[in-house]
């Protein structure tokens, strides 16, 4: 880890109070926050330079019943990144937007909002962003059965053709 | 760079040069050399065991029945059929096929404007209806999905073994187990071979997922002597195992041994959880050997009481006094039989039917009788000299030895030089256990063995036991027929043998033809007679008997065990043998037959 | 499964077989097979063949794999806006029973439910090969009056539409950024 990122964690910390600390490699490091202390934590990383929130995403834990919401933020100063993570409940999913920080995640949590079906509050555009008349759970949890959705909505091919019949054929087994 | 004033008319020299333009279709292209193209299969190979199905990414692959194919140990009778509306030609199906008979050709074009032109079962042919079809994709080392190669078991050398009659197998670890259990591909064509069909996927899958409780269910759900076969069953599920197509079967046996060695017996009937609900019929079960104790076990858990009666000393029939300890160790056997023996089945040794209790009065007692008394008379081959006391029959030597080796009787008399008389599991027994004692007792070793088999093939004897015998320093002689045991002096000197031209005959009839000129002389003084058994039926009054159907010395039955007389049942070596698991096998059909039976009369 | 032609029909899809124009779809994986196919390597225009812009100047429509639900909307509109008679080849896998999308909540699985396809090609995506050998397949259809998907879609317009709507919902494009 680069020393400008430890002295970055240590300050953290020392605002914050303790979390967890992963590191990725070199100019990489993930850290576990708990969601009240997201915002205040991304703002802060915002104003030290790391001032790219090049992704937000979401991932469903479904056997721990909670999501984990993912903010990648990156610095065009020295090339490091920073994940930070923090969980939260599955049902009722809710968060805070960071639309205000980030013009951009309007349609990061919009997207997530539609896959996942996690509420942000303040983004007020919660509009779909990819899918079309959408009518089932969001496809991206876990307990969605894409291939069960695909065969009720996209019915698949019933061959009728008798292909022992036609094999046999080839073999020469019969005749044709 | 200042250009030339004539540079543009160079481009009139592509006038002459030929277009880069390919003509196609008028112009056929071929596919590259490891293209993959379209399947075909050769039916011939294929054993139809549905692991390309499996594999497929796109479920593009089901198998389909094939009437017309015959039923076969080591095939299923379906082959796969494949939709192009689904593949996307990843050629895993190929790189996994376990006899190799599925590729992929260098065809690529096939269009229709009918949708049930794009599904078709592969042929040699392939889709076109061509013969000879270009190979495209070739699976190679990188490529190949199954592993072909089982994890080796850990043996002590022939050196060592050889000194002691402590078990030479040394069992799977962990991470050996889980890495040979990952070969499986759950075709479950073991499934179909094993006469016990035990549940061999779903136990193996077990280990692979570590979880060994599981797998003990799997395993009792089928096998009550799953210790005892872990060890030494014959393993003819492994003879069809689909990998061995290719390469080495998957270590079916050692793999249930690894599950029963790593299960705390404590525990057995916690994980196994039995919850019959008690009947009031008794069944009593003649011989506690395989198929007796497999019978108990499958009758206990249905709830009825059960007593074995037994005429040697201890429980196990052929498992306690026949197969060596260094393959069988008491402990396995005891481990079994303690768990039967929790289920409520009470066992009577030292009480011979017959001579203790009449079978007669034994009617009188219980609702039902199945009877395995196995085969315990041997068989001599009649040569001049063969009454001489030494020599001797296999089985009861063996039971000397291991009575000797568990303290319960003296040491038997250990001859310098034995000649062993016969080519199956039991000679291997004999040779190889007088070897240790020899090894023990003078510390060398010469043991002869000399069967008609003309080669190691032919042998009835698995061929591992050959190769160990081998090692441990016991001398093969196949190909021999004995003439006459040579007696000097009431001493024996040796057996003549004449060379043995062909044993069965074009029918397949055991009829043996010798080459009389061609003779030899094996230098011994001891000789053992292990050419087979047959089973002594002086039990059975003579009023049963006559009801009874025998065909070549064994009892006829009905597929659930059930002789002519309703309420005996038979099984083990007296019906059909020749193994273990065969004994089972017996055992499961008969309890299920017993259950039928007995509540078939309850209704009446 | 010709249907009877008048001798100026016959003349007609002669003629047209010699010239078509064809709309390519490209939003599957069978869009890269196109380039070379157009282009010198082998060099489509030798069969009198060419792409167009527009589906209101096209004769055949070229599906080149899987479709999602959103693009399949698009494709109906532009099916039904190419004028008579019109002919569709499928690409690949996905077009005729779903390919390795069979089992996303996104992509649908035949397009025959949706839309008539005249000739499918089998593979994952075809080579340009066999796509100029569904060309002339295709051109051979033409001149026999075998390739009457158009027709069949007026017949039964009724179960495409009932298909469509099953699948789709509406099919009407809703487009934030266009409304």
């Amino acid at each position: 880890m680069m020393n400008s990122m430890n002295d970055l964690l240590e300050e953290l910390k020392k605002l914050f109070g303790n979390f967890e600390v992963q590191e990725i490699d070199e100019r990489e490091v993930k850290i576990d926050v708990e969601s009240d202390k997201v915002v205040g934590i991304l703002t802060t990383l915002k104003s030290k330079g790391y001032s790219h929130l090049s992704l937000l995403t979401c991932v469903d834990w479904i056997n721990e019943n909670k999501f984990e919401l993912i903010y990648i933020l990156y610095s065009w100063q020295n090339g490091c990144k920073f994940i930070v993570a923090t969980w939260i409940e599955r049902k009722n999913p809710k968060f805070v937007t960071v639309m205000n920080l980030w013009p951009v995640a309007r349609f990061y949590e919009r997207e997530i909002h539609e896959f996942f079906g996690v509420e942000f509050e303040g983004n007020d555009d919660m509009k779909p962003l990819i899918l079309e008349l959408w009518d089932d759970i969001p496809p991206l949890r876990k307990d969605f059965d894409p291939l069960e959705y695909s065969k009720k909505k996209f019915p698949g091919r019933q061959y009728d053709k008798d292909v022992i019949q036609e094999a046999l054929i080839f073999r020469g087994d019969k005749n044709g | 760079m200042e250009k030339s004033f004539f540079a543009p008319v160079k481009a009139w020299k592509f006038l002459f040069e030929k277009p880069v333009t390919i003509k196609v279709p008028k112009e056929k292209r071929k596919a590259s050399e490891r293209y993959r193209g379209f399947h075909i299969n050769d039916w011939d190979k294929c054993i139809g065991c549905g692991t390309c199905s499996k594999v497929c990414p796109t479920d593009a692959i089901q198998m389909v029945e094939v009437p017309v194919l015959e039923k076969k140990f080591g095939e299923k009778p379906q082959r796969p059929s494949i939709d192009y509306g689904r593949c996307s030609f990843c050629a895993m199906c190929v790189d996994i096929c376990t006899t190799g008979s599925l590729q992929m050709t260098r065809e690529y074009v096939h269009l229709s404007s009918q949708p049930e032109a794009f599904i078709f079962v592969p042929t040699e042919k392939g889709i076109k209806n061509v013969e000879n079809v270009e190979i495209g994709w070739i699976k190679d080392e990188d490529s190949e999905l199954l592993e072909l190669e089982r994890v080796e078991m850990e043996m002590i050398e022939a050196e060592e073994r050889v000194k002691s009659f402590i078990e030479y197998v040394k069992g799977y670890s962990k991470e050996q187990a889980i890495h040979e259990a990952a070969r499986c591909v759950e075709c479950g064509i073991c499934t179909d071979r094993c006469p016990e069909h035990m549940d061999i996927p779903e136990y193996i899958k077990s280990i692979w997922l570590d979880d060994l409780e599981e797998g003990l269910r799997w395993l009792y759900k089928t096998n009550p002597l799953s210790s005892v076969c872990g060890r030494v069953c014959t393993h003819r599920c492994e003879e069809v195992c689909a990998i061995s197509n290719r390469g080495e079967a998957v270590a079916i046996r050692w793999l249930k041994r690894y599950i029963v060695d790593n299960v705390p017996s404590e525990d057995y009937m916690k994980i196994l959880n039995f919850n019959p609900k008690p009947k009031e019929e008794r069944i009593a079960i003649v011989g506690s050997g395989p198929a007796g104790l497999s019978a108990a076990y499958f009758l206990a858990t249905m709830g009825y009481k059960v007593d074995i009666f037994e005429s040697l000393a201890k429980p196990g029939g052929v498992m306690r006094y026949g197969i060596p300890r260094y393959r069988l160790p008491d402990e396995a056997l005891d481990k079994d039989i303690a768990l039967i023996q929790a289920l409520g089945v009470r066992i009577f040794t030292n009480t011979t039917i017959g001579k203790d209790i009449k079978l007669e009065e034994l009617k009188e007692k219980y609702d039902a009788i199945f009877v395995s008394t196995g085969f315990t008379l041997g068989r001599s081959t009649g040569v001049p000299g063969t009454d001489h006391p030494k020599v001797v029959q296999a089985l009861p030597l063996l039971k000397d030895i291991r009575d000797y080796l568990r303290g319960e009787a003296p040491k038997p008399e250990i001859p310098e030089t034995l000649v062993v008389i016969g080519g199956g599991n039991v000679a291997m027994d004999v040779a190889r256990s007088v070897a240790r004692l020899q090894k023990m007792e003078y510390g060398k070793v010469n043991v002869k063995l000399a069967c008609l088999e003309r080669n190691f093939e032919e042998m009835p004897a698995d061929m591992e036991e050959i190769i160990e015998g081998k090692e441990e320093g016991v001398e093969f002689y196949p190909g021999w027929g004995p003439i006459r045991i040579m007696i000097e002096k009431d001493e024996i000197k040796g057996v003549e043998f004449q060379k043995c031209l062909e044993v069965f005959d074009s029918d397949g009839k055991f009829n043996p033809k010798f080459d009389a000129n061609n003779k030899m002389i094996l230098q011994g003084d001891m000789v053992v007679e292990a050419i087979g058994q047959a089973p002594d039926y002086s039990y059975l009054p003579e009023e049963i008997k006559s009801k009874l159907q025998f065909i070549r010395g064994r009892i006829l039955t009905n597929e659930y065990r059930q002789t002519d007389i309703p309420w005996l049942f038979a099984g083990g070596d007296i019906v059909n043998g020749p193994d273990i698991i065969h004994g089972v096998a017996d055992g499961y059909w008969a309890a299920r037959g017993i259950d039928d039976y007995l509540s078939s009369k309850e209704r009446s | 499964m010709s249907y009877e032609r008048t001798i100026w029909e016959k003349i007609a899809d002669n003629l047209r077989s010699r010239s078509m124009w064809m709309l390519h779809y490209c939003t599957g994986c069978g869009a890269v097979e196109l380039p070379p196919s157009m282009t010198s390597r082998f060099d489509m225009e030798r069969l009198g063949m060419g792409p167009m812009a527009t589906p209101r100047q096209a004769d055949i429509f070229l599906i080149t794999g899987y479709l999602s639900v959103k693009t399949l909307r698009r494709v109906i509109y532009t099916y039904e806006q190419m004028p008579d008679p019109k002919y569709v080849v499928g690409f690949g896998s996905c077009t005729i029973n779903g390919g390795i999308y069979y089992d996303s909540y996104a992509t649908i699985n035949r397009v025959d439910y949706y839309i008539p396809v005249d000739l499918y090609i089998a593979g994952c995506m075809p080579r340009p090969e066999a796509i100029f050998e569904a060309f002339t397949e295709l051109m051979r259809m033409i001149r026999k009056g075998e390739a009457i998907g158009w027709k069949k879609y007026k017949e039964n317009y009724e179960w495409y539409k009932q298909n469509q709507l099953k699948s789709l919902g509406e099919v009407y494009v809703h487009d934030e950024f266009h409304e």
